[in-house]
């Protein structure tokens, strides 16, 4: 099952709503998208503990900018949208690599664990190998510039609206149907209270002003 | 049911006694009665009852220009013939950084971006500032060959394409278009900064005897009104040519001659306590 952004929209505002979704409502919109990109965040970590895996339709692809352009011999960097980390340990970010290159990049989690590497001997980065290091949300992206011609990274993003590439109106959302559920119970049961219900009287005449 | 009728329905419907009283006055009063009776209509919670009533006098898809962000719904300068507003469905323009590199000229113009885009088959974008292959420019309708390359289109259903009219040589750049039915705010919700609008979520505030547009630096040149319009037709009681059946249902008129009958009674003892206040002050004086 697919579930696009705006049948998810009508879906969660109709729960509290009892079925009517009018222009009247409180939960309007804008509102909702961020609603249901929280309860994803927030169903992604509980679905991960009690199965221990991150599902592929989680995932979405991110074609960064660079906003250091690439040297070429050193490196570029770019904003990292922010991701998900389902446990704390298990980063949300997935493939990283290029879409024209066959190897993936080797994810450095921190910078301190970079600079170790670069005072290794054994473990020194040399002229062919291709390092992502992620210093808090910027990407810094270590190799030959002429090896790739564009780069795409996989990760599980916080905000799906975040990726600019993200047509909310058609692609579907980066959730299954087990996350729905997870993400229903929270709505209703869960911690994040349902205060805003519509009231009935403004449902009742709805669209007109 | 023709003014006459209506009007004979009424005399059976109040005192006879006040029939010849209130006969001067009751075009006029019909008039009122028909006015409240569309409010009373209005907080009715069954919807579809408001449409089966009304369904004459209700427009539908109604396209109007706005200027500036603000469309004005009043009689003179406006719409002339705006009442109470059911929708709203916009064409908002977001302005972008992706920038046209080349528009084949053939048919339809196959449109290449300089990035990767979040465009699908059948957004629909506004392009600006192509020149050579000029027919690129204008609001079009896409539809998805590559992640850069799309073909142009006139309309959604994508069967008219748009043929090219040059060599491209240089320029482009890219809107996009929302298409959207909006919601209806006001004032006091302009605090909100999560549910502040936006071009793909626009809204629409009352207020300078129109409705405007927000968020006003997103331009809108298109709207389409969903609206009651002003009623033109009344019962008159020495009318008996017109069928008012074909502006209002039967339902609806007799709802109107009950509220008609409503408001000669209850104007009836309003002058009748008069009449006896009057006396009342006489006496005492």
């Amino acid at each position: 099952m697919v579930y696009k952004l705006t049948d998810l929209y009508e879906m969660f505002a109709s729960l509290p709503s009892g079925g009517f979704l009018t222009d009247q409502s409180k939960l309007d919109r804008r509102y909702m998208y961020a609603m249901i990109g929280s309860l994803r965040a927030a169903a992604i970590p509980i679905n991960y503990k009690q199965n221990k895996r991150l599902n592929s339709g989680w995932y979405q692809p991110f074609f960064p900018e660079f906003g250091i352009e690439w040297q070429s011999s050193c490196y570029g960097s770019f904003e990292l949208p922010s991701y998900i980390n389902a446990n704390g340990v298990v980063g949300g970010v997935g493939y990283l690599g290029s879409i024209d290159f066959g190897n993936a990049f080797t994810f450095v989690e921190t910078p301190q664990k970079f600079y170790a590497f670069t005072q290794n001997y054994a473990m020194r980065p040399r002229a062919k190998d291709t390092y992502v290091v992620v210093e808090g949300n910027r990407c810094r992206v270590y190799g030959n510039k002429s090896r790739v011609r564009e780069w795409v990274i996989y990760g599980i993003w916080s905000d799906p609206l975040d990726i600019p590439t993200y047509n909310e109106a058609t692609d579907p959302y980066p959730i299954d149907a087990s996350l729905l559920q997870t993400m229903q119970h929270i709505f209703i049961n869960g911690p994040i209270p349902v205060i805003v219900k519509t009231p009935a009287a403004q449902v009742q005449t709805g669209a007109i002003s | 049911m023709t003014g006459a009728q209506f009007y004979r329905e009424w005399y059976n419907a109040v005192d006879a006694a006040y029939s010849s009283y209130y006969d001067a006055q009751f075009n006029d009063l019909a008039k009122k009665a028909l006015f409240e009776s569309i409010n009373d209509l209005l907080k009715v919670p069954e919807r579809q009852a408001i449409f089966d009533a009304l369904f004459s006098i209700t427009r539908l898809d109604v396209g109007v220009i706005p200027s500036s962000n603000f469309i004005d719904l009043r009689v003179g300068p406006g719409l002339t013939d705006y009442y109470r507003l059911f929708a709203t469905r916009l064409i908002v323009e977001d302005a972008t950084t992706y920038t046209v590199t080349a528009a084949t000229n053939t048919s339809p113009i196959k449109l290449s971006l300089n990035k990767r885009s979040r465009y699908r088959t059948g957004d629909y974008i506004k392009i600006a500032g192509v020149l050579g292959n000029t027919n690129a420019n204008g609001n079009r309708y896409l539809k998805q060959l590559n992640n850069f390359d799309y073909q142009l289109y006139t309309d959604a259903a994508l069967s008219n394409p748009v043929a090219g009219s040059g060599t491209y040589t240089s320029g482009g750049t890219i809107s996009t278009l929302y298409d959207t039915y909006v919601q209806v705010s006001n004032s006091s919700r302009k605090y909100a900064t999560l549910s502040s609008p936006t071009a793909s979520t626009p809204e629409v505030i009352f207020g300078d005897g129109g409705i405007k547009i927000y968020p006003l630096d997103k331009p809108c040149n298109q709207s389409y009104l969903d609206y009651i319009k002003f009623p033109t037709v009344f019962p008159d009681k020495d009318d008996v040519a017109t069928d008012l059946q074909l502006s209002y249902s039967q339902d609806f008129l007799y709802q109107i001659i009950n509220k008609l009958a409503q408001l000669t009674e209850t104007y009836s003892r309003d002058s009748e306590q008069a009449a006896i206040q009057m006396v009342e002050t006489k006496t005492t004086l």
